[in-house]
């Protein structure tokens, strides 16, 4: 599934495993929820990079003792029209996560910009959705709003600091 | 009132430039309509029964002649010549093209407007009390709260893409004239210990399939912890609203759902997770919007004008549309002149490019060359000098605008229905001209006094009608459209979602019962009594027979 | 209407235009009056396949069935109220068959202040 860093489509080099199979070793893997606590220690000890894919009920504190183990927290939207993800990452973030975050399913190139400013770092999309939505739609998505004006979220310039700078 | 800076104008302007490539990909098909759909609906572009309907955001409700002389231009450049003005403060285009979609949100960014938010689940367009800042009764103008609003919700990162729609609505006046009990996230200014001013906040009402009376939050929050209060509210519905049905997505059935108390706890403990932002104070930027909204220079007048009422006297006509259409004023010797929007057989909420132009000349003439817009659907003139009434109101009649019905029977609230929408089940605007005509003579009207009577082509209740005195809801039955009757809605302070009667009434029928009722009414009422205290009287199941009567 | 009536046409909304279409011999036009008739649940099937294509092709949006009955001359006419409302493509309450603006959209003044001398 094409991913997509900065507004490029890049190589994913995450994988996820099959339960019971052997990992490749030093793959970077991830893991459903449920299977964090049975699995991870081991698999981080042997040299992996882990990461989580968490569901979109998933309580965003229940991850935060895992925070400095976790090189990557994936996000799920089943449908673009489901919020859910943003507000998960937005607490992800407020909590302390520093980790990679990223949102998985259907966003499209017009929500890139919302997910950027809630903490995502990335973007997974199916391969039909990316031959609708090439690479240049991200690109310019990401440029089409410069300004928000609300604070606490990334990247765009904010319009209170700019506005009081101004002053 | 408020003008953009020049961040403001970057926004919006970039947000057309974004909309004007969505159409662009969408035409291509790199949009499909499934993805599309939320893109223009966030840009208040429907696609509706007969064509797409544009619909503009009033913040507040607040609007300058100039913008409003915009408004008629892109009506007769765009459209059909004609807009119509909604329950929430909207203005609605019916007829134009996807490809002239993009420059008319061009010519409304040039006036310091915009669509976005007015529709699509994210925080809708922000209404408020159409006579804030000027009526009497006021603690505090609530529009700068309104501005600050909707700054801060426009294209927020996380709260655009909700379970469904989420409407705020705010007062700072005693009397409720913005329904806020009613909305998802309800506010009104009050003050607090020292007099310290700060919100009271009710969330969780609605109206709709289901509609509901909101829950107080919270009594007091003060000015300063407002936007982290609301991001609290807006974070736990959007974790927790349900998804799995758009009739059960509201956050009322949430609040529902869970209970109240509970409720109440998660949005404090999320509340507490809010760090405030020193950077940041709200108080800041609410003080900036402030100064746009100072109250202007009145004069100092007298309390009653000679001029007024020696014209009064000379014209009855004209001393019935002071006495019925125009409200008191905070300032001496100015008052607040409701335009009736309701003219016998009209279409309620409609004006043509012609008469925006009117009213926009109107306010610049007799009212600071500014105008609101009410949820009744009226167009007011909120600071107009008592001894300018008389040339304002000769003005308004030659425009065919001076009708005297503002909150009598007449003033009918109506959704556009199935002459328009694609959601209604049946009409609702030939219901209300008939009304308008059965209940033409202005004499009955005034004997008859203050009622509601709103209508909605269907259940999603665009109308309002469970908060009428009497409610109209137009149903299909076996084939055919039927309507009907709720009685006892309160949308103000004192609450109250109408009840059902019976079974309902053929369109033919419908007045008549109306009709029926209102003479039960008129021959049972006390001395001086209202349709609303008449029925709370004699209770709901005799009011209820009355429209029955000669069946 | 809950028996599936015996002809149904197929109509969307133009997706650049907005209003409303039917889906004819030569394409789609704004006249239902020269929609294609599906006379059996295949046809009705065949002909909604065929409006789709377009749907999927970015020219209509909203494809759907409508139940038709013929009229005096042959013609399809909707027999629900709604898509009878649909098909003048206009308010109930505009004259028909007149599709332009409206003249005036409702009578000037409300009557009363007219007697006065001013």
């Amino acid at each position: 599934m094409p991913l997509i860093k900065d507004g490029h489509f890049v190589a994913d080099d995450w994988s996820r495993p099959v339960e019971g199979e052997p990992a490749v070793a030093g793959a970077k893997l991830i893991l459903a929820f449920a299977r964090l606590e049975a699995e991870a220690s081991d698999l981080i000890e042997a040299g992996h990079a882990v990461g989580v894919e968490i569901t979109n009920d998933t309580d965003p504190a229940a991850l935060e003792p895992w925070f400095d183990r976790l090189a990557l927290i994936v996000v799920p939207f089943p449908r673009a029209a489901d919020g859910r993800g943003f507000s998960i990452a937005t607490r992800l973030r407020r909590l302390g996560y520093r980790g990679e975050l990223r949102a998985s399913g259907h966003l499209i190139a017009d929500q890139y910009t919302l997910a950027r400013s809630c903490g995502f770092d990335t973007v997974e999309i199916s391969d039909a959705q990316a031959a609708r939505q090439p690479e240049p739609h991200w690109l310019e998505a990401e440029h089409a709003m410069s300004l928000a004006y609300q604070r606490g979220y990334g990247p765009l310039r904010n319009i209170l600091g700019a506005r009081w700078a101004a002053q | 009132m408020y003008r953009y800076d020049e961040f403001d104008t970057q926004f919006v302007r970039e947000r057309v430039s974004q909309f004007r490539g969505q159409v662009e990909r969408r035409l291509t098909g790199a949009l499909n309509e499934d993805e599309f759909r939320p893109l223009r609906l966030m840009n208040g572009l429907y696609l509706q029964l007969h064509a797409y309907m544009l619909r503009v955001a009033i913040p507040y409700g607040t609007l300058s002649a100039h913008q409003m002389r915009q408004l008629g231009a892109i009506a007769d450049k765009y459209d059909r010549g004609y807009g119509h003005f909604t329950t929430r403060q909207n203005i609605q285009f019916n007829w134009p093209k996807l490809k002239d979609v993009p420059d008319i949100l061009d010519d409304l960014a040039d006036v310091e407007m915009h669509a976005i938010q007015t529709s699509g689940n994210c925080i809708r367009n922000v209404t408020a009390d159409p006579y804030a800042g000027v009526a009497a009764d006021e603690i505090a103008d609530p529009r700068p709260t309104g501005e600050l609003l909707r700054q801060w919700s426009s294209n927020h990162p996380e709260f655009s893409f909700l379970p469904r729609k989420f409407k705020i609505a705010l007062t700072g006046a005693r009397a409720d004239r913005a329904v806020i009990k009613f909305h998802d996230i309800g506010l009104r200014l009050v003050e607090g210990e020292g007099g310290q001013l700060g919100y009271e906040v009710w969330a969780g009402g609605g109206l709709g399939r289901t509609p509901m009376i909101g829950i107080k939050v919270r009594d007091f929050v003060p000015t300063a912890d407002l936007l982290r209060y609301v991001e609290a509210i807006m974070r736990v519905y959007n974790a927790e609203g349900r998804r799995d049905n758009k009739y059960k997505a509201r956050i009322k059935i949430l609040i529902h759902e869970k209970g109240g108390e509970d409720f109440r706890a998660e949005v404090e403990q999320e509340f507490a997770r809010i760090a405030h932002d020193p950077a940041a104070p709200v108080e800041k930027e609410l003080a900036r919007i402030q100064a746009f909204f100072a109250p202007p220079a009145y004069e100092a007048l007298p309390a009653e004008s000679e001029a007024l009422a020696k014209a009064k006297l000379a014209n009855p006509n004209f001393a019935r549309w002071v006495r019925v259409n125009t409200r008191a004023h905070k300032a001496p010797g100015y008052t607040i002149a409701v335009i009736s929007l309701k003219p016998k057989g009209g279409v309620p909420g409609d004006a043509t490019g012609d008469e925006m132009r009117v009213m926009a000349d109107a306010a610049d003439a007799y009212s600071m060359s500014e105008l609101r817009v009410s949820a009744e659907q009226n167009i007011v003139l909120p600071n107009v000098k008592a001894s300018d009434l008389f040339a304002l109101w000769q003005m308004l009649d030659r425009a065919g605008l001076a009708s005297s019905n503002a909150e009598l029977i007449s003033d009918v609230v109506s959704c556009p229905g199935m002459d328009y929408c694609a959601l209604a089940t049946a009409r609702s605007i030939p219901i209300a001209q008939e009304i308008t005509e059965r209940f033409a003579e202005p004499v009955l009207q005034e004997q008859i006094g203050p009622i509601r009577i709103k209508i909605s082509g269907c259940i999603n209740a665009c109308g309002h009608h469970h908060v009428g005195d009497i409610g109209i809801l137009g149903l299909e039955k076996t084939g055919a459209e039927a309507y009907q009757i709720t009685l006892g809605g309160d949308p103000t302070e004192s609450a109250a979602i109408g009840e059902r009667s019976g079974p309902g009434f053929p369109a033919e029928g419908v007045v008549d019962a109306i009709e029926r009722l209102i003479h039960f009414y008129l021959g049972r009422r006390e001395d001086g009594e209202t349709f609303k205290q008449t029925y709370h009287r004699l209770g709901h199941s005799v009011m209820k027979d009355a429209l029955y009567a000669s069946h | 209407m809950a028996k599936r009536a015996e002809l149904q046409i197929v109509t969307a909304n133009h997706l650049l235009e907005g209003h409303s279409v039917f889906l004819g011999e030569d394409g789609w036009t704004a006249d239902h009056h020269a929609a294609r008739i599906a006379a059996t649940p295949e046809e009705s099937a065949e002909l909604e396949a065929l409006g789709r294509v377009d749907e999927a092709g970015n020219i209509v949006v909203g494809v759907y069935l409508v139940d038709v009955a013929l009229d005096a001359s042959g013609d399809p006419e909707p027999i629900h109220y709604r898509e009878k409302m649909r098909v003048r493509a206009i308010p109930s309450f505009w004259p028909d068959p007149v599709k332009a603006r409206p003249q005036s959209l409702r009578p000037r003044g409300d009557g009363e202040a007219h007697h006065v001398s001013l």
